[in-house]
């Protein structure tokens, strides 16, 4: 392609024909930009700030927070969790009974209650939906919520192939039998708990994985899903087929996926967002400010910030060493200085509050005793210790850099009171999980959320052969100890056992230091919205919650 | 001819491109599927990696993932492994087209209007520099345009949040709902480019304004002004022009700051997490489908450029 | 990354050396032009005063930069003279440190983009045909590619090879040195493609001039006629890339902080202390010395670069301005 050159005169015409084209173009593809690609609807009722993107909202494979607070919403179990005392109450089930030995459960299915597309719900349901739970091939994380149920273990684990030999049995369309492998004193608690929710066995048999995207999507909880649209928005409305339906009263939710805790401020300031209730969302370093406002709300939470040792390296291998280490951490200065949020420093693991537990005291600070015990391992003032890696995971955007500081703080009291050294190892989230169960590591930081109201969730986690062990420790009386606690139908008892294995766990053995316990954090305005109680697990049903629209700012 | 071979040259290129970026996303170690909470039995994590094919070697999967591998089943029949592209590891109910089918008008857009802005701004800020050098308008104008380019964005972004935000209250602070949600983000992202296009610009008309054919025209006596802007704008745009498949491609996939800090649903976001995440058809097909965009901006580029410059030839 | 320069190539074009005159006359000319440029001596002395004092400051400080204390968050005062940040550390002093590892980073950064980058771009040149075209198709698959992949990949995959590997030379503390010895290597990397285009399509322009063909006909080698003729021709071009190219990778480097990429705490870039911050901008309330101070000082740095450069490039110049 050649051009010769041409006169001046054909050339302005030229430039201006192709000026023309330019201008033409832009204004062309600014309208199109500008028309296709706004989703106008309606104002929700109620705009929630929720936490992560949820990877999915099938309640079998869910793992994270942020996703159940929405799945709770969409499908409901035999039991719910009173919103202000977290103890469990009839749902889908409205009575049962359970025998002496506490081995057998037997729930009655309350009559007529519906999917939110009209089918009934029915015990086979139940009885689908838990065995799809524990099937190999859902991959679900959580399938060990049910292992309390006979031969759910084996099934899971692929050594058993027929689903009828599971505990769990229809005896009609509304009654479910339920047979334990030992007495479990919180099995009702685990009913309310996402896994064990009913799923639609009609969707999920015609559209497969992709049964999330039927629309409309049979729901069983209080609320229906309407849209999904993924790091935008989950928004929900009432579902009027709820056999609780007339106390449902917000008509419309919206759930934000917001990445920083700077966003969702500032949604909240402008009043784009109304409630935020994820702990991690909380500047932390503005709290102080955050917390004399009359909508900061604060509460005790059941999760816990400690790091692990990687026992089968050295110098951890010894526990004097690991003591040592423990005992020098000022744990009142982490949580005045870096969290700030109001947490309670942690000399133990299973958080204050719990139900049915009065948990021991741990190992406190101890400078003094801690020198001693590094030098009796052998590193006087610290000297010949290793240098060794802390691994905590690095933050990403705009997410908040609280392991950082508190990995910078750890370094400087280790090396003030022991003078041993250690470097920071911020690495990418996937790459510590993969770590930690690799026990490629030296020493990393960990946090623990329970998953219902109880010490086992805690403590059972460090037996010997519990997955999310991760610190190579093995201890056969700590195993026995924790067995033995489950086996009691004596709340006193096994009370007892529990202290007993805590106490042994952290103030001899020592393979994880508790940091601190993670306090719950709501923002909200009493005076637009109610019903969003404090409690130590952080869940607030939205059947509970009510939204006084006079007062609502548009 | 010419670009009918570039275009024939493109898949070759972007099966490369699939496979670089395919390596490189499974070499740091973690899985997609490494959580706080282990997996409750060794089981659990054998079927999830059977399922997902994680455990195959290398080349095996990329075949997989491109949908060029055949397999015997029980029955010892030979079928079509289905590719594996489009499953998310992450979003798991959530096919990769689904996000790009959502998030590609939104990056799109915001990419497009941060293009018009620069342009609207960076040109005549260029142009006015030229036409008035060495003057103090031409001084002015140079500081404002380097001093564009020297302020990150992640500082202006949630600055002009704040400011316009939250203080002044004329614009709404995150999300997606309405145009007025794109001025913020568009305006953060356009204002580092739009320095460039200013400086670009410039340079351009400085040098065409010593062309030969110009100073004919000078000598017929047309004004400065007029000069410039009829006979010079059609070369000196022309760094401009092969700036801009660059620049719009950079702005596709840099978004990545502003849309977090704006809460946009957009690519970027996507992108950075997927390689947080470990998940590997997402990554791979995020960045084939920036491959795809950016090869067919710089043949639209080079088109242009040949058209308006005579000088060019290709072959 | 963004391309710093990307007109560079047409911009500059290598002269034929007129009888008798040797490429140091050149440069010669090219430094007197320099110096009548005032705003670029002024920005050249500022860098240089502030390479001083960064350097001087911490020695008389009486603050370590990896000192905690319990003034968190304190203004600027008389005792902290640009404030504390979140662990009490004086910022000032930070600063000082901060700006040593990024004029490292984006020197060191550069510089490896330069190597390589001449290096292909040369040879490409030099040799022409299929070789040429290979090396260039390569540049234009990896031109294609989101750089932020490579950086992420590389942090992630190679940091913990590297760190066993610095242990094993007896490294007294890998851990540090393996991320900056990545960011080095890993910026240079992600930017040294427009530097091999220019100096591609420099060579391609040189390899036909006449003094190329005298130096052929008297027999030398490739690698000679590349290393006295050449390369040195390209110089100018390249002086200017490292100008323009290091504010750059300074801001790549701030990019890459924001996502916990970057520079390791406790040590410091501007661009980690800029990360930092910007996460302090919220509506409650602002600690603004955090982000004003290391924010104007690197625009101002930067500023001043691009103006040096701006000055080299118009220096070079033959075209004249």
């Amino acid at each position: 392609m050649t051009f010769a050159t041409s006169a001046p005169a054909k050339m302005s015409r030229a430039l201006l024909n192709f000026q023309g084209v330019i201008i033409l173009i832009i204004m062309m593809s600014v309208c199109v930009a500008l028309t296709g690609c706004f989703n106008r609807e309606p104002h929700a009722d109620l705009v929630i700030a929720n936490g992560a993107e949820p990877e999915s909202l099938d309640p079998a494979i869910i793992v994270g927070l942020s996703e159940m607070r929405i799945v709770s919403a969409l499908f409901e179990g035999l039991t719910r969790l009173n919103p202000k005392t977290v103890v469990p109450e009839p749902s889908l089930a409205d009575r049962w009974e359970i025998t002496p030995d506490g081995l057998t459960y037997t729930f009655h299915i309350r009559s007529n209650i519906v999917w939110s597309t009209g089918e009934p719900i029915t015990a086979n349901d139940f009885v689908y939906s838990w065995v799809r739970a524990l099937d190999p091939a859902t991959a679900s994380d959580y399938a060990g919520q049910l292992f309390y149920i006979k031969n759910a273990e084996d099934f899971n684990a692929g050594k058993i192939k027929d689903p009828n030999l599971v505990g769990v049995h229809a005896l009609d369309a509304q009654t479910l039998r339920v047979d334990l492998v030992h007495p479990t004193a919180f099995f009702l608690d685990l009913c309310a708990f996402q896994t064990l929710a009913v799923v639609p066995r009609q969707a999920i048999e015609k559209y497969g994985d992709r049964w999330l995207m039927a629309r409309p999507l049979p729901s069983s909880g209080a609320y229906e899903l309407v849209s999904w649209r993924l790091n935008d928005k989950v928004r929900v409305k009432k579902n009027p087929r709820y056999w609780d339906a007339t106390n449902t009263q917000v008509e419309l939710v919206d759930f934000l996926p917001v990445g920083s805790a700077t966003t969702a401020l500032n949604l909240y300031e402008t009043g784009a967002a109304d409630v935020i209730w994820d702990k991690d969302l909380l500047p932390t370093e503005q709290f102080d400010v955050i917390k004399q406002r009359a909508d900061s709300h604060t509460f005790t939470y059941l999760g816990t910030y400690f790091f692990r040792f990687n026992v089968t390296r050295k110098p951890f291998d010894d526990a004097r060493v690991r003591k040592a280490m423990a005992l020098a951490i000022d744990r009142e200065r982490l949580t005045r200085r870096v969290t700030k949020a109001g947490e309670l420093p942690a000399d133990h693991l299973t958080p204050d509050g719990t139900a049915n537990y009065h948990p021991p005291r741990g190992l406190g600070y101890d400078p003094e005793q801690a020198r001693k015990l590094l030098a009796e391992a052998g590193y006087p003032g610290g000297t010949n210790f290793p240098r060794f890696q802390y691994m905590f995971n690095a933050a990403a955007g705009g997410a908040s850099k609280i392991h950082e500081k508190i990995a910078v703080e750890l370094q400087e009291m280790w090396r003030e009171n022991l003078g041993i050294e250690m470097d920071l190892q911020g690495v990418e989230i996937k790459v510590l999980y993969a770590n930690q169960s690799h026990l490629e590591y030296e020493v990393c930081r960990s946090s623990w959320i329970g998953d219902y109201n109880d010490a086992n969730t805690f403590l059972g986690m460090f037996r010997s052969d519990d997955g999310n062990n991760r610190t190579g420790w093995k201890n056969p009386h700590y195993d026995e100890l924790i067995y033995e606690a489950n086996l009691q139908t004596d709340k006193l008892k096994r009370e007892e056992l529990f202290q007993e294995a805590e106490k042994y766990l952290l103030t001899e053995e020592v393979p994880i230091v508790p940091l601190y316990f993670y306090a719950g954090f709501n923002l909200f305005d009493t005076n637009k919205i109610s019903g969003i109680y404090p409690n130590i697990l952080d869940v607030h049903p939205l059947n509970a919650v009510r939204v006084n629209r006079s007062q609502q700012k548009k | 001819m010419y670009f009918l071979k570039r275009i024939a040259f493109a898949i070759p290129l972007l099966l490369a491109i699939s496979m670089i970026a395919f390596v490189l996303v499974r070499l740091p170690k973690g899985g997609p599927f490494d959580r706080e909470r282990a997996p409750t039995s060794p089981e659990i994590t054998r079927n999830i990696e059977a399922r997902y094919h994680t455990d195959e070697p290398i080349w095996k999967q990329y075949l997989r993932y491109i949908g060029a591998w055949w397999e015997r089943d029980e029955k010892g029949q030979w079928h079509h492994a289905p590719a594996g592209f489009n499953a998310s590891l992450r979003y798991r109910n959530h096919a990769v087209l689904d996000v790009i089918e959502t998030g590609l008008p939104v990056s799109l857009t915001i990419g497009l209007l941060a293009f018009c802005f620069s342009m609207a701004i960076g040109l005549p800020m260029g142009f006015i520099a030229a036409s008035k050098r060495g003057r103090w308008q031409d001084r002015l104008l140079n500081l404002l345009a380097l001093l564009s380019v020297c302020v990150p964005g992640l500082v202006i972004g949630p600055l002009l949040a704040l400011v316009f935000g939250i203080k002044l209250r004329l614009l709404p602070v995150a999300l997606w709902e309405s145009p007025l949600h794109a001025v913020l983000p568009v305006v953060a992202l356009g204002i580092f480019y739009s320095g460039r296009v200013a400086r670009l610009m410039r340079e351009g008309m400085l040098g065409v304004m010593q062309n030969e054919f110009i100073t004919a025209a000078r000598a017929k006596g047309l004004s400065e002004t007029q000069l410039l802007f009829r006979h010079g704008l059609r070369l000196a745009i022309l760094p401009v022009v092969s700036y801009s498949g660059p620049m719009l491609a950079d702005l596709l996939t840099g978004s990545f700051i502003v849309e977090s800090v704006f809460q946009l649903p957009g690519l970027g976001v996507f992108l950075v997490n997927s390689l947080n995440n470990s998940d590997y058809p997402m990554t791979v097909g995020l960045v084939l489908l920036y491959a795809i965009v950016l090869l067919g901006l710089n043949l639209i580029v080079d088109f242009l450029h040949a058209w308006l410059d005579p000088r060019i030839k290709y072959g | 990354m963004d391309d710093p320069t990307p007109n560079l190539g047409e911009q500059i074009e290598t002269r034929e050396l007129a009888v008798g005159e040797s490429v140091l006359d050149l440069r010669q000319q090219a430094w007197q032009r320099f110096k009548r440029n005032r705003l670029a001596i002024a920005a050249a002395w500022f860098l240089v005063v502030l390479a001083a004092f960064v350097l001087i400051y911490p020695l008389f400080s009486a603050y370590k930069p990896e000192a905690l204390s319990d003034a968190q968050f304190q203004p600027p005062s008389a005792g902290h003279l640009l404030g504390t940040d979140a662990h009490g550390r004086d910022l000032l002093v930070r600063l000082c440190y901060g700006a040593q590892i990024s004029f490292l980073v984006g020197i060191v950064g550069a510089t490896v983009s330069l190597v390589i980058g001449v290096m292909w771009g040369a040879i490409a040149g030099y040799a022409g045909g299929r070789l040429d075209g290979a090396m260039m198709r390569f540049v234009d698959v990896l031109y294609s590619l989101p750089t932020i992949i490579f950086a992420m990949v590389l942090m992630s995959a190679v940091e913990p090879s590297l760190k066993t590997w610095l242990g094993h030379l007896h490294f007294e503390n890998p851990g540090k040195f393996a991320r900056l010895l990545l960011l080095f290597v890993g910026l240079g990397a992600v930017s040294w493609l427009t530097m091999a285009r220019i100096v591609r399509g420099q060579v391609l322009s040189l390899r036909s001039r006449q003094f190329v063909d005298a130096s052929r006909a008297l027999g030398a080698s490739p690698l000679r006629i590349l290393a006295r003729h050449i390369i040195p021709n390209v110089l100018g071009v390249v002086i200017v890339y490292l100008a323009l190219t290091i504010p750059a990778i300074i801001l790549y480097e701030s990019f890459l902080s924001y996502l916990g990429l970057g520079i390791q705490p406790p040590m410091a870039s501007w661009g980690s202390l800029i990360a930092e911050g910007a996460g302090q901008i919220n509506p409650i309330r602002i600690y603004w010395w955090l982000i004003i101070f290391p924010g104007g000082l690197m625009v101002m740095t930067l500023l001043a670069l691009n103006f040096v450069g701006d000055g080299l490039r118009d220096a070079w110049d033959v075209k004249g301005n």
